[in-house]
């Protein structure tokens, strides 16, 4: 019986026991790639962790932006990057934090005060002095990757929908969408549903908040767990009864499947249901794909297109679906970018200090995805994508987004030559 | 559930071979690793055997065959061909090697003034192996500040070793590279990565050149930093700037060379179309019977299972946790719970650990027959569609022989082609004849 | 120094108090040790600065002692001291009479206690057995030894007086009626020998005191009590953790800087420098261990080590000296001054034997009141009223301090020898500076390289080459051990508290090591050196 189970406590917490200082993750880290000012992760991680226990002695820590190639480099099993989220908890919990970075990681917030007066807001946004103004009173760097609010959020816009069909947990799909479909990407929720509702299943739209993560990422642990428990209150009774729960962001669907767990040790019945249950879009589409269950009637869309997988769905451990996705739809030519990180890494990159940083971290991956030709790119997970799209200026799309439009094409066309059939004299 | 024709477990240089030889020979193949090991720790260079004694990798492989029980005794046969087909893949990726079976075992001087056996190095530490030449002294040439490199402990080291002949005369200095002493980190990444970068490159190169001694022929030791991604351009410009032959050391994890090295194989296997998955740990297989039908590994809510026809493990040992010890003694093979020979506990560090003979427990591993599937204690094949390869093998004691690179690239080069059916028993298939040489590069 | 008033031997805690109390009262003392300084018994202990809880029910009056020296050095020496505090707890297996009689114990043996709510207890320590009923809260702590015993090498220096490392004693000169007139030393590096008049001798040597005495011309029996201990890598309570029971093997979990170290054992051996820990003492310490922390023994287990009580054999107490005649395990943790002037007509020797590390400055106190008596010297014991020398503004040391003051200058690697214990260059350079013929492992004693999770994998070649460095400098004295020996030396002494725990993550590092030092670096091919001193083998 190892340690963890004999002593019931939970493992990240003590996964830096198993540290050998072999320094495979420093050789992984993207921060410490491309900055002196973070001394990577051995160093923050497992080295720095048997000096914690008391007062927070840590200061540099806090420039880990959480990518977790470190925790997946290990060879002895330490949860690296986990470590180092906790570590910059404590620091927090102890020292506190800015209002800049409560502001931002409160994306419920943000999305209930934009959207109203998106018009304005988006309008400041893209003027320059407004982004100086930004910078230097709310610490948001002024080239950061900002997305225009939405005009109406997605739950607005499902409120405004036909009743609700539950057809049971077989045939419905728990449709967790996130803050950035939300507030930000609501085009992409829409066509998350028609996609699922192509494939027979019933969507339904549960009570959710932000899943916490832009909160776990800057430290504020309690806020998170806040959120954690509404989510787990509203999803765990869909959860328990074989609902799958899925997202469109495998930001939001990492934090549901392990970091409730992992980081805020929640660690009960319910939220152990609701990580079980979770899926991401694209794993669930190739999942049922793999049992011959997928709607494969999907127009050709000719192209190349960059496909960048976020840090995030690495974590999940599921590969990249969405490559084996791509590979459907005819004359599509999707390309692994093969890099590492965006730097984005949720609201680290917005910050004024951290910018450059993440932007040397994503500059290879810019330069690639330009000098490829595409005329625009796809990734799962919405940070990368504003990242990506601000730096390259080409769209950034979520892959289901392509799913979609082909669906879409393949039914005008199946409509169109219906449409024709019937005018054909017999 | 996905499924692949063959699950490759562990991304060393055993995996790694048996993965690339597999795909290129038509497989479709899944290579899954909990994280990287042995492959950042060690030299870069290919040890293949240099048991005491030995005057090249072939003699030496010769001896250890030889002894019985050691792997080459079944490997042998495919290690000509393991070689050659590793050069070419590495040269096609910008890593040219140099030396082959039959080249002489020469010393390669170490960061501390020892001197290791080596014939088959990477091209930026061939010169290392040179035969001197009179009036030829060494420098070794260190960077300021940098801690994993130490100048002038190896050289009062090296001047007293009994070298025939080495070089006539040995110093040490030390450059101060550009903005280096205001780092706050320094180790042999970031010197790598800034060697990378042209216009900082043309400046350290400067810098070195500039504390090299006026007088006299030298070959100048560096430590192996020069470059991650542009090695070659590096070693290039290092070469025509310094005026004197140069090589690199390689030193403490992480290194450098066995960095250049997995990432030319993991680019490579990427390249023929093996998904690489890196931080897939493996959480368990499904069996019929004696054979295996699946292999899960963790994954965030639930574990990704995969079916698969063919599993090659190549975990590794001791070092990269592919075996593992437990507290009652016994020494366990965790991912399949195979059967591990092992002496007893009481006799694990019989030996010297930091001596030339090391200790009982380096030839501790899995038994495998001549098909490298894993047996028991009385030869019974344990599962019929496993092979196993590299460090997690049983008989060899691969820092005393020197040896584990060559079991490595040979026995993931036979588990491909055992698996792809060429051969039922390739090394009664191979006509016995002079190994094969490897390709020049 | 060839003239001194006072020549203690034995550069543990016990003779390293009387340097300093001797010297604070005007005399000229020389102490001498083997080998480095802590390197004996001191060097081995539990690194616990009792509250004197554990004694208050088998042996009050060292719980009185214990208490009133733990308000001492916690007044007097906070820099080398962490103030963790303790907690006694009555797990399932203790009795429930013990725990019934524990506070009125502490109260008649002026030990401060105060019962905690398990509420709290458990919130402070997250790890602890669940099923423990009561808990007790006490002002144990933790300590190093080589800081304090550096410390009173520097106040000693202040009055005049000094130490030696490395000197052993190999002969006693007696003057025509017995009496102590000086000592004989051979450097254990060099061989050279020189003499040192005395008038009095304090054998403080602890578990060797027998053989120190016997050199004299006294006979001392002494029945050195071997006590195992296991390092576990990381901390695993912040507080000291005791049982409520009768003081027994593996009842105690000390955090000591970044690791915890769990112990102990007592096995009755013939010779202190032979001590090796057992399989059965890994297995029994490990079982306890699960009782205080369920599931220690699958957690990593660092090192092993042993180290040798100065017990003093029962048999030979005499009626004169205060002698605690309490139960058997504990009898001979008394402390004893010995005169050896009438007893065995070697006027001018004096052993000090027995005792514990929370005691020293107490043992210290009354033998060289016993010394200051024989020489007619009138001078109050000083040593309770003094600071200890340390660094200025001196704090109690906390886990973090060594990361934090890193941190504070931007953080980073680059002057890092030695990773996993945060040992930087300036720290080495310092160490050397102030004793430029240290060995590596003397160094692991000042800084604490090669303490952490690698056990030197990466900072012993690292310091190697510093000692190299120096050497090539001309900042190495001709007595110090070349670079080589040392390294060979430290590599072999930390295999030698890794064989006994090779499981698991600590034998995978052991594996990383030695792929380091036999594949990369070919430490087998170094340049044989001089053979390394034999004070390098007890390590």
């Amino acid at each position: 019986m190892s340690f963890i189970d004999a002593a019931d406590v939970t493992y990240p917490a003590f996964s830096t026991d198993n540290c050998i200082k072999c320094n495979v993750c420093t050789t992984v880290c993207p921060v410490a790639r491309v900055t002196d000012l973070f001394p990577g992760p051995k160093y923050v991680g497992p080295q720095a962790q048997r000096f914690r226990g008391g007062p927070s002695p840590d200061a540099t820590v806090d420039l880990c932006s959480g990518c977790g190639y470190c925790t997946r480099a290990c060879p002895a099993g330490v949860l690296i990057a986990e470590t180092n989220s906790r570590a910059r908890a404590r620091m927090v919990e102890q020292r506190g934090t800015s209002l800049r970075n409560r502001v931002i990681s409160d994306t419920d917030l943000l999305i209930r005060f934009g959207v109203p007066f998106a018009p304005l807001v988006n309008l400041d946004a893209h003027m320059p002095p407004a982004r100086w103004l930004g910078e230097l009173v709310g610490g948001v760097h002024r080239r950061a990757a900002v997305h225009p609010f939405a005009r109406r959020t997605f739950r607005s816009w499902w409120r405004g929908r036909r009743g609700v069909a539950d057809a049971g947990p077989e045939k419905t799909i728990v449709y967790f969408h996130g803050c950035a479909v939300n507030g930000f990407e609501p085009s992409l929720g829409r066509d998350a549903v028609e996609v699922l509702e192509r494939n027979g299943f019933s969507v339904i739209v549960p009570d959710q908040v932000c899943c916490g993560l832009p909160m776990i990422s800057n430290g504020l642990y309690p806020q998170a767990r806040r959120k954690a428990a509404r989510n787990i209150r509203s999803l765990a009774s869909y959860a328990r009864r074989g609902y799958r729960i899925v997202t469109t962001s495998t930001s939001c669907g990492y934090t549901l499947k392990a970091e409730y767990h992992e980081m805020l040790d929640l660690d009960d019945p319910e939220a152990r249901a609701v990580s079980e249950a979770t899926w991401d879009i694209c794993e669930l589409l190739s999942e049922l794909h793999d049992d011959g269950r997928l709607d494969t009637r999907l127009a050709p869309m000719a192209r190349d297109l960059p496909y960048h997988p976020p840090c995030q769905l690495k974590a999940h451990g599921i590969g990249t679906p969405a490559m084996d996705l791509f590979a459907l739809i005819p004359g599509l030519r999707a390309i692994d970018s093969n890099h590492d990180c965006c730097g984005a890494a949720g609201t680290y990159g917005l910050k004024k200090e951290r910018w450059q940083i993440a932007h040397d971290v994503g500059q290879p991956l810019f330069e690639k995805i330009v000098a490829s030709g595409a005329a625009d790119a796809a990734c799962d997970s919405e940070t990368c994508r504003w990242q990506i799209s601000t730096a390259t200026g080409l769209p950034v799309r979520h892959p289901v987004e392509y799913l979609a439009e082909s669906y879409r094409s393949y039914a005008a066309a199946a409509a169109l030559q219906g449409a024709m059939g019937e005018r054909r004299p017999r | 559930m996905p499924s692949a024709d063959v699950v490759v477990i562990g991304a060393g240089l055993a995996g790694l071979t048996a993965a690339i030889e597999l795909a290129e020979r038509g497989a479709t193949v899944q290579l899954v690793a909990k994280g990287m090991a042995a492959t950042h720790w060690a030299h870069g260079g290919l040890d293949v055997a240099a048991p005491p004694g030995a005057r090249s990798p072939a003699n030496g492989v010769a001896r250890l065959k030889a002894r019985g029980g050691h792997p080459y005794a079944i490997l042998e046969p495919d290690l000509g061909p393991a070689l050659s087909a590793t050069f070419a893949r590495l040269a096609e990726m910008g890593l040219a090697y140099r030396g082959d079976l039959r080249t002489a075992l020469r010393f390669f001087p170490t960061p501390i003034g020892g001197l290791r056996p080596a014939a088959i190095v990477p091209v930026g530490q061939a010169p290392a192996l040179e035969p001197w030449s009179p009036g030829e002294g060494l420098l070794l040439l260190g960077i300021e500040r940098f801690r994993d490199f130490w100048p002038p402990y190896a050289a009062r080291n090296l001047a007293r070793q009994v070298w025939n002949p080495g070089p006539s005369r040995i110093e040490s200095a030390a450059a101060a590279l550009p903005g280096i002493l205001e780092l706050r980190n320094l180790n042999s990444l970031v010197l790598a990565r800034r060697f990378d970068d042209p216009s900082w490159r043309a400046a350290a190169v400067a810098a070195l050149r500039a504390t090299i001694p006026g007088k006299g022929r030298w070959r100048i030791a560096v430590p192996a930093v020069l470059g991650l991604e542009r090695h070659a351009d590096v070693l290039a410009e290092a070469g025509d700037a310094l005026g004197h032959p140069v090589f690199e050391i390689p030193t403490l994890p992480p290194s450098i060379p066995g960095l250049r090295l997995f990432e030319a194989l993991r680019a490579r296997a990427t390249a023929v179309g093996v998904r690489v998955q890196i931080g897939f740990e493996v959480a368990g297989v499904e069996r019929d019977g004696d054979t295996i039908t699946a292999v899960a590994t963790h994954a965030a809510a639930r574990p990704l299972r995969i079916s698969t026809r063919d599993v090659v493990l190549g975990t590794g040992g001791i070092g990269g946790g592919g075996l593992r010890g437990r507290r009652d003694g016994a020494l366990e093979e965790p991912i399949l719970g195979l059967p591990v020979a092992a002496p007893g506990s009481a006799e694990w560090l019989g030996g010297d650990l930091y001596g030339a003979g090391g200790v009982a427990l380096e030839s501790a591993g899995i038994r495998v027959d001549d098909q490298l599937r894993p047996v028991d204690p009385g030869g019974g094949v344990v599962l019929r569609n496993v092979r196993v390869v590299g460090s997690a093998l049983a008989g060899m004691r691969y820092l005393a022989e020197r040896c584990g690179d060559g079991v490595a690239l040979a026995s993931g080069y036979r588990a491909a082609r055992l698996i792809a059916g060429e051969a039922s028993n390739p090394s009664a298939a191979e006509a016995p004849g002079p190994a094969r040489t490897a390709v020049a590069s | 120094m060839t003239d001194v008033d006072v020549v203690v031997v034995g550069g543990g805690a016990t003779g390293s108090g009387v340097l300093r109390d001797l010297a604070m009262r005007g005399l000229r003392v020389l102490l001498v040790e083997r080998a480095d300084f802590g390197s004996g018994t001191s060097g081995r202990y539990h690194g616990l600065l009792h509250s004197g809880g554990r004694y208050v029910v088998s042996d009050p009056v060292s719980a009185r002692d214990c208490a009133r020296e733990n308000a001492v050095l916690q007044r007097i020496a906070p820099h080398c001291l962490e103030l963790t505090g303790g907690y006694f707890v009555a797990t399932p297996d203790d009795p429930d009479d013990y725990l019934e009689g524990f506070p009125s114990a502490c109260a008649d043996a002026g030990v401060r206690t105060e019962e905690v709510p398990l509420r709290e207890l458990f919130a402070a320590e997250p790890l602890i057995n669940r099923r423990i009923r009561a808990a007790y809260e006490v002002r144990d702590a933790s300590m190093e030894p080589w800081e304090l015993i550096d410390a009173n090498h520097a106040s000693a220096r202040e009055h005049g007086s000094d130490a030696w490392r490395y000197q052993a004693l190999v002969g006693v000169e007696r003057g025509p009626d017995g009496s102590v007139a000086g000592v004989r030393l051979e450097d254990r590096r060099t061989g050279e020998q020189r003499g040192v008049s005395c008038q009095v001798i304090v054998n403080a040597a602890g578990a060797w005191a027998g053989q120190v005495a016997a050199l004299a011309g006294a006979t001392l029996h002494m029945s050195p009590g071997k006590g195992s201990m296991l390092i576990m890598n990381r901390r695993l309570t912040s507080a000291v953790v005791n049982r409520l029971a009768q003081p027994g093997d593996g009842d105690i979990i000390v955090p000591v800087h970044t690791v915890s170290i769990l112990g102990t054992t007592d096995v009755t051996v013939d010779d202190p420098d032979d001590v090796r820990v057992t399989a059965d003492e890994v297995d029994a310490l490990l079982a306890d261990g699960d009782r205080l922390v369920p599931g220690l023994s699958s957690a990593r287990v660092l090192r092993s080590y042993a180290g040798c009580r100065p017990l003093y054999d029962a048999g030979e107490i005499e009626a004169s000296d205060t002698a605690h005649h309490a139960q058997s395990r504990e009898i001979s943790r008394a402390h004893h001054v010995i005169d050896h002037g009438a007893r065995d007509g070697v006027p001018g020797l004096f052993s000090i034997v027995g005792g514990k590390l929370t005691t020293y400055r107490l043992m210290a106190e009354q033998t060289s009141d016993r010394v200051c008596v024989s020489l007619g010297i009138e001078a109050p014991c000083r040593t309770a009223d003094e600071l200890l020398p340390g660094p200025p503004g001196a704090r109690p040391y906390w886990l973090g301090g060594r990361l934090a003051a890193v941190e504070a200058d931007g953080g980073g690697d680059a002057d890092l020898v030695c990773e996993c214990e945060i040992v930087t260059n300036s720290m080495l350079r310092h160490a050397l500076e102030e004793r430029p013929d240290s060995s590596i492992d003397d160094l692991r004693r000042s800084t604490r390289l090669g303490m952490g999770p690698c056990q030197g994998a990466f900072c012993t070649c690292r310091a190697a080459a510093l000692l190299a460095e120096r050497a090539d400098a001309g900042q190495r004295p001709p007595e110090a051990p070349e670079p080589n020996d040392s390294l060979r030396a430290f590599l072999a002494e930390r295999l030698r508290g890794a064989a006994p725990i090779a499981w698991g993550d600590q034998l995978m590092e052991l594996w990383l090591e030695a792929g380091v030092y036999r594949g990369t670096m070919a430490v087998d091919t170094l340049p044989a050196g001089e053979d390394m001193a034999p004070t390098d083998a007890v390590g």
